[in-house]
């Protein structure tokens, strides 16, 4: 029943329609191209798709043309197309499938722009990836360092790229002419946070004294990033070597020789600039949410996405460990590290996510995905997701702070008006144990940067051992404590601990066989928690996923009013923690109480450039 | 690990503050030479003023509505039939249909805005004009007018009559006006001896205002093409005068009559496409 009709470039009809203006079908010179899977697979975007391709293009348009006035029976007859449900096929319909289309020819705002809002205006012409990149790199120029009255510098940014970026986008924008839209991150200005290998901007891991840690190859997500036509426009601000939640690094500052000690700053957040931005990964948070870049890329290996995110009033992921591939990123504790998206709403962070999935062999966690990671995480994105959903919640993860208290209370009910239904879980004995398990930063974190230092560290870079970052003092001099304690962890104490047989690869396995037991015996979809309180941590709720290696998706859910007694305008978050490899799930369930709730606020100061 | 082949210059740069002279960071960076965004933006806005509204405003209207032709053509000559929407509002899609004798008229092609989607299906003695902006654009605002275009192919009167028109705005409101115009245009046999152009005749419209072609704005001067009569006849259902054309429309029709033969072509190749 469905034509054969294929989509046509986008592009082209802009074209077209400018230079003619006639109301005529195209010139059959109009190649038609179809990528070879939709890159949006939002039931938003795909259930009105009348071609067979998964998407709404002119040629489904042609199709609603082609039928207008036909009624059940005739051949032209479509009951998709019959938007309205009136049993007649009217222009009313028409225009409903056309509002699906990922396209939008009116003025471009930048500041808080979704992802699809950019692929749109790209797509109707109104801006390219150069228009775009240029634009993201002049607000890093004019907001990064500017201090503001009263408050700090965001600091977010350690490397901004400007020639390797603008050659990106423009590579980007010769894509989408001749191809179309083949991703919905092709030509996006996006934020690495500075421990991910990148062949053409230095990773520093935020520390002086890798400054000059110029690596030959990508990290396997940079790598992907690109493929899928993103352009790396910024390598973020991190606590060094992604230990801390206050973002404070060391790289390109002054230290010795000249200055002793090292200098060092602090990435604040853009929401209340005399705060942190969280850490680790606390400059993609800033920037993300300063609109500094478009999305962004953080690790967690104990918080480090989740709590930038809360702070940011940012949609972050902290996949399941073996779901994204570590390999080029500077480690912390493989036991469990991971790397995700940082987005100003669902949809973008589900984007960012679906770039960067994908079995490594030089990860061989990953391999534990095989089978279970679907085409896009997008075609979870439906806003009825929690309807019948059974969400779970241990009343003591929530602790006592007024704003926390008042928010995840308001969140519980707004996830009951979505159609969810909520139940206190009392967790079984051992819940306790799963969250007092320590990070295994302590005990990895020497091992697992020898192995990063042999494979992957620039040769120039004199600095090679974790020893010899001490000795340098070209680092965060505050942790020199932690530096010295980790890099006497000898080889049997790492075996002990993250061996096959180890304490902690022990404790990790039945934190996930007990945490997994308590969705299935509730029933539960997801254990929802507060991430974090109002630029605070929240007891030891951030180590719930690291702990079991299970999957955590972190909402905004309203901020400090100054009635709370806290910190006013502070964000917090909900998180949501599901099985092993259900991010499809929880994004799901996260976006539609985005949708329901619509928490995220912009940021006051750094608006649109005048 | 060898070290990169060749590793980019200067091709990024450190945040402000960055100590220089442990290396060459504090560089020279190309300018950069891609228009800024808040240009483009700024150019999107100053040429889409005229025909663009914020979104989400009420259900589209018209201010007016009418259907303007000649009154008498000959034989082969190129009839113009302007349908004037007046003010339009928050306009996302929209259909037009029309007919006329298709035993007098030959269907050519039809104008529609800059951008969106358009669809023109004739056959029969009917016409139907549709279209659509897309995604989440905004809706049409101003002067909107829509030209058919058509030859002379026989004498005798044609009525032209809008039997249907439906406004779609951007909030998927549809509205529908109650009256709808008509006209009718004579096509007159050939004259015997390739003379000038006929004299003046007066508007013969019997329920709005006479209105003669002032030449910058009315439809029939646009052609450009062979003499042919100069007056108009307009006939509204809200009695309105005949409006200039919108300043958004005016240069896609100069184009589209430039293409008058190429309209012809895509409207048969549309045909087929649609099997």
């Amino acid at each position: 029943m469905r034509a054969a009709h294929r989509a046509r470039p986008i592009v082209a009809v802009l074209a077209v329609g400018t230079a003619l203006g006639v109301g005529t079908a195209l010139p059959a010179s109009a190649a038609p191209v179809t990528p070879a899977t939709a890159p949006m697979l939002a039931p938003f975007y795909t259930e009105l798709d009348l071609t067979g391709d998964a998407m709404v293009t002119v040629a489904d348009l042609d199709v609603v043309a082609a039928g207008l006035g036909a009624v059940s029976g005739d051949a032209a007859w479509n009951p998709i197309a019959d938007v309205d449900g009136d049993g007649i096929l009217t222009v009313a319909d028409l225009a409903a499938v056309s509002g699906r289309m990922i396209y939008d020819d009116g003025p471009f705002e930048l500041v808080e722009a979704s992802l699809v809002d950019m692929q749109a205006a790209m797509n109707a012409g109104v801006i390219t990836s150069a228009d775009l990149t240029s634009a993201y790199l002049e607000r890093i120029d004019a907001y990064d360092t500017r201090v503001p009255s009263g408050g700090r510098a965001l600091n977010s940014v350690i490397t901004a790229s400007t020639t390797a970026a603008l050659t990106a986008a423009a590579e980007a924008d010769a894509v989408r002419a001749e191809e179309g839209m083949t991703s919905l991150l092709l030509g996006i200005p996006v934020g690495l946070k500075d421990n991910i290998d990148t062949f053409d901007l230095p990773t520093t891991a935020g520390c002086a004294c890798w400054e000059t840690n110029q690596t030959t190859t990508d990290a396997t997500i940079a790598a992907a990033l690109r493929e899928a036509g993103a352009v790396i426009v910024a390598k973020t601000s991190l606590d060094e070597f992604a230990f801390g939640f206050v973002s404070e690094f060391s790289a390109f500052l002054p230290g010795p020789p000249g200055t002793v000690p090292q200098t060092t700053a602090l990435v604040a957040s853009p929401y209340v600039t005399t705060q942190s931005a969280g850490g680790s990964s606390g400059g993609t948070g800033a920037a993300v949410a300063a609109s500094l870049v478009a999305v962004g890329f953080g690790t967690d290996t104990g918080g480090s996405i989740r709590v930038p995110s809360s702070y940011n009033q940012l949609v972050g992921i902290r996949p399941t460990v073996g779901l994204v591939s570590r390999s080029g990123i500077v480690p912390l504790a493989l036991s469990q590290d991971t790397a995700g998206p940082l987005g100003r709403s669902v949809t973008d962070a589900a984007v960012a996510l679906d770039a960067v999935v994908g079995v490594d062999g030089t990860d061989p966690v990953t391999q534990a995905q095989a089978g279970l990671v679907p085409e896009s995480y997008t075609a979870s994105l439906d806003a009825g997701a929690l309807d019948g959903a059974r969400i779970g919640y241990v009343p003591a993860m929530v602790g006592t702070n007024p704003t926390t208290v008042r928010l995840f209370q308001q969140a519980l009910a707004d996830l009951e008006d979505a159609g969810a239904v909520v139940v206190p879980v009392t967790p079984p004995s051992g819940f306790a144990a799963v969250l007092a398990e320590p990070s295994g930063s302590t005990n990895e974190f020497r091992h697992d940067l020898d192995a990063y230092i042999a494979a992957n560290l620039d040769p120039a870079v004199p600095y090679r051992s974790l020893q010899e970052i001490i000795d340098s003092g070209r680092f965060v001099t505050g942790r020199q404590s932690s530096y010295v304690a980790r890099a006497a962890v000898t080889d049997e104490t790492y075996e002990g601990w993250a061996g096959p047989d180890g304490t902690h690869t022990l404790a990790l396995a039945a934190g996930k066989e007990l945490v997994t037991g308590m969705l299935d015996d509730a029933g539960l979809d997801a254990l929802v928690y507060p991430s974090t309180n109002p630029y605070a941590s929240l007891s030891t709720n951030m180590r719930l996923s690291p702990n079991t290696g299970m999957p955590a998706v972190t909402v905004p859910m309203g901020q400090a009013t100054p009635e709370d007694g806290t910190i006013a305008g502070a964000g917090v978050n909900l998180e949501l923690l599901g099985r092993d490899f259900d991010e499809g799930g929880l994004l799901g369930l996260a976006f539609a109480y985005e949708q329901a709730t619509q928490h995220r606020v912009t940021p006051t100061g750094y608006g649109p450039l005048g | 690990m060898s070290p990169a082949p060749t590793r980019p210059s200067r091709g990024w740069r450190q945040r402000p503050g960055a100590t220089a002279g442990r290396r060459a960071t504090t560089s020279t960076t190309p300018a950069r030479t891609a228009t800024p965004i808040r240009t483009i933006a700024v150019l999107a806005l100053a040429t889409l003023t005229a025909t663009i509204a914020p979104a989400a405003l009420a259900a589209p209207s018209t201010s007016t509505l009418t259907i303007t032709a000649p009154v008498e053509v000959a034989v082969e000559e190129t009839v113009s039939v302007v349908v004037d929407l007046g003010e339009v509002t928050d306009l996302y899609s929209y259909a037009l249909d029309l007919a006329y004798d298709a035993d007098v008229l030959t269907f050519v092609s039809a104008t529609a805005p800059d951008g969106g989607f358009d669809s023109t299906d004739a056959d029969g003695g009917r016409v139907a004009v549709v279209h659509s902006r897309l995604g989440t654009s905004p809706g049409l605002a101003g002067e909107l007018s829509v030209e058919l275009v058509f030859t002379a192919s026989a004498p005798g009167d044609s009525q032209l009559v809008v039997t249907a028109l439906d406004l779609v705005g951007s909030d998927g409101e549809v509205s529908s006006p109650e009256t709808l115009p008509e006209t009718t245009v004579t096509v007159l046999a050939p004259a015997p001896t390739v003379s000038p152009s006929p004299s003046p005749t007066t508007s013969a419209s019997p329920s709005a205002s006479p209105t003669t072609s002032d030449g910058a704005s009315g439809p029939s001067s646009t052609t450009g093409s062979a003499p042919d009569p100069t007056d108009t006849a307009t006939s509204g259902s809200s009695g309105g005068r005949l409006s200039s054309t919108g300043a958004d429309v005016l240069p896609l029709l100069l184009g589209a009559l430039a293409l008058t033969g190429l309209g012809a072509f895509l409207a048969v190749r549309r045909k087929a496409a649609r099997r």
